[in-house]
């Protein structure tokens, strides 16, 4: 209990750190918002609304006190109004869009799991093997290919060319036939650097594994291969595998930024680029701080997951490994 | 040397990453035509004999562009490289070498770096900074320095107890002179290993960069950014589209394999 509590606190000490570092980053260079909400002309001819707006977008505020305020109103979970789009607040416009993304990421890591850990096996069962270094070759071109490019070439091929997935895909849960068709793409090219990356990763801590001393032992008594395999190589190759997979889920959620943008797929990542773009700052720090949070609960349930399978490490000690 | 070209994954990462360095010194005195010149009757041509890759929606020649942007890619993984490299060895070394309060200061503040995700920090420094070549550079180093401030401490931790260092220690040779003369040196084939990677780390990232508009800004080509205008006409020029991705793989391919091959030798040697 000690040690979840204490876990649970840096959890949020580290959220609260990097909002700040993030929200003073953001605040270095102001632009002028009110003109990215109503443009040139309405400005000129409306100082009252000009006037209106500066004081809601608090331009005129010191630094400090922009921060109070907004740390205040997220302690109420309100994340303010985008300068852009006036008729919705950053909550909304980030909730309508986070399905899409939660969608999209989780999909991506079933496939990675169920795809890179049987390659990762098979890889160092082979290893040494002509099959087995083919296999390697390919699965170093799968680390390298920026996934982009190949969800670009992905879309041109078996969208326009074939006509197989939608061109303009979307992910809408009450379209489940389309949603399936528009996610194939996407999450097949989401998908291949973390597959390469967790057969390469599990092969690696697989062939560790089996040249410990304990491997041997169980051996000499007479254990099957595959036995040994299952039983006690596997269950201590999953430890590191369990990190990789963690910081996996954390790298497909911001992969999903750049795919969401090749297949126009509205999810957090691809309003996050257009925020930028506009300088909607209020939407920016919004959708960051979403990240943040995120990836710092999948570290917090990651050690939660190390204790369960590990009981080498022991509850309240750190560094017993 | 033998060592070097008996690695396989060695010598091709070495050619791959050869033959890129020669199309960037070659496109840096000769191009097919000038990679900015716009031929007003020839756009978005297919390839032909005149235009071995075809024109853009500018009628600039594609190949041309494609073989300049190769200066962009080496310009932005060196210019990282040693950006982010001065910063995370100098931070390594202070705290590896020192230990104690400067140690833990430190650390603690490379691994609260360490949480940010590379992507969302890179994305957050170009929202707060706008977009250019310096940003860029700037950008990825902020990723990169944690990662080398990180290895170079663990590797001073090693190197400090030995008995050369010690020696020195004893016969009062100098601290700067310790660390620059004997600490340095041995340091060099783990930042060698480390930096091949990070130099394709950065490709990776600057190209993505520039896919998004966020990265290297039009007249300037990039890989990423002839992407972005390459996606929209694929339908009438895939090759268009082909190459530059083609040539960012292999130029990840050659730097991931120079560092496996690297630190292979390395390690068989026993550094």
């Amino acid at each position: 209990m000690a040690y979840f509590l204490k876990r649970m606190l840096s959890a949020v000490a580290t959220i609260f750190f990097v909002s700040l570092f993030l929200f003073f980053m953001l605040q270095v260079v102001p632009g002028d918002p009110v003109l990215s909400r109503i443009g040139l002309d309405e400005m000129e001819q409306n100082p009252q609304l000009v006037a209106k707006l500066r004081e809601e977008f608090e331009v005129d505020q010191p630094l400090w006190v922009r921060y109070t305020n907004w740390l205040r109103r997220l302690s109420r979970g309100d994340l303010g109004n985008s300068f852009q789009y006036a008729n919705f607040t950053v909550n909304e416009l980030i909730q309508q869009r986070i399905t899409t993304t939660l969608i999209l990421t989780t999909a991506s890591l079933i496939m990675v799991v169920m795809l890179g850990i049987p390659l990762g096996i098979y890889l160092a069962k082979k290893e040494g093997t002509l099959w087995g270094d083919g296999l390697n070759a390919f699965s170093q071109i799968g680390l390298a290919l920026p996934n982009f490019w190949l969800a670009i070439i992905a879309l041109w091929l078996f969208g326009a060319v074939l006509g197989w997935f939608p061109i303009r895909g979307r992910i809408d849960l009450n379209n489940l036939a389309l949603t399936i068709r528009s996610l194939v793409l996407p999450v097949t090219t989401l998908s291949v650097g973390g597959i390469a990356s967790v057969a390469r990763y599990l092969k690696t801590s697989l062939i560790e594994e089996q040249n410990k001393d304990y491997v041997m032992v169980a051996k000499s008594k007479g254990l099957l291969d595959h036995e040994v395999t299952r039983r006690h190589v596997f269950r201590n190759s999953l430890i590191p595998v369990t990190t990789v997979i963690g910081l996996l889920f954390i790298a497909l959620m911001t992969g999903s930024i750049i795919i969401e943008n090749v297949f126009s797929l509205s999810g957090i990542g691809n309003l996050l680029i257009a925020s930028i773009n506009s300088s909607d700052y209020p939407v920016i720090q919004g959708i960051v701080l979403y990240y943040s949070v995120i990836v710092v609960m999948t570290t917090f349930v990651l050690d939660l997951i190390y204790v369960a399978i590990d009981p080498r490490i022991k509850l309240g000690q750190e560094g017993v490994r | 040397m033998k060592k070097y070209l008996q690695n396989r994954n060695f010598m091709i990462g070495f050619i791959i990453v050869s033959l890129l360095f020669i199309m960037m010194v070659v496109s840096l005195f000769w191009t097919p035509h000038p990679p900015n010149r716009i031929h007003d009757n020839h756009l978005l041509e297919k390839p032909s004999a005149q235009f071995l890759l075809g024109t853009d929606f500018l009628g600039r020649d594609i190949l041309s562009r494609i073989m300049v942007s190769s200066q962009t890619a080496f310009l932005i993984g060196t210019g990282s490289l040693l950006f982010s490299g001065l910063i995370g060895i100098s931070l390594g070394l202070l705290s590896g070498y020192f230990g104690g309060k400067i140690d833990e200061l430190l650390m603690r503040f490379v691994d609260a770096w360490m949480t940010i995700p590379s992507t969302i920090m890179v994305l957050v420094f170009v929202a707060a900074f706008g977009s250019g070549i310096t940003q860029t550079i700037i950008a990825i180093s902020l990723i990169g320095f944690a990662n080398f401030a990180k290895i170079t401490r663990s590797k001073v931790l090693s190197i400090k107890e030995s008995d050369q260092i010690t020696w020195a220690r004893a016969i009062g040779v100098k601290r700067s002179r310790i660390l620059t003369r004997h600490i340095l040196p041995d340091l060099i084939p783990t930042l060698m290993v480390v930096g091949a990677l990070r130099f394709s780390g950065a490709i990776l990232t600057e190209a993505a960069l520039s896919y998004l508009g966020l990265g290297i800004q039009p007249p300037y080509a990039s890989w990423g950014n002839i992407l972005t205008r390459a996606q929209s006409y694929i339908l009438t020029n895939w090759l268009y589209a082909f190459i530059p991705g083609l040539l960012i793989t292999l130029m990840v391919i050659g730097f991931n394999l120079l560092s496996d091959g690297l630190n292979k030798i390395y390690s068989e040697e026993g550094v």
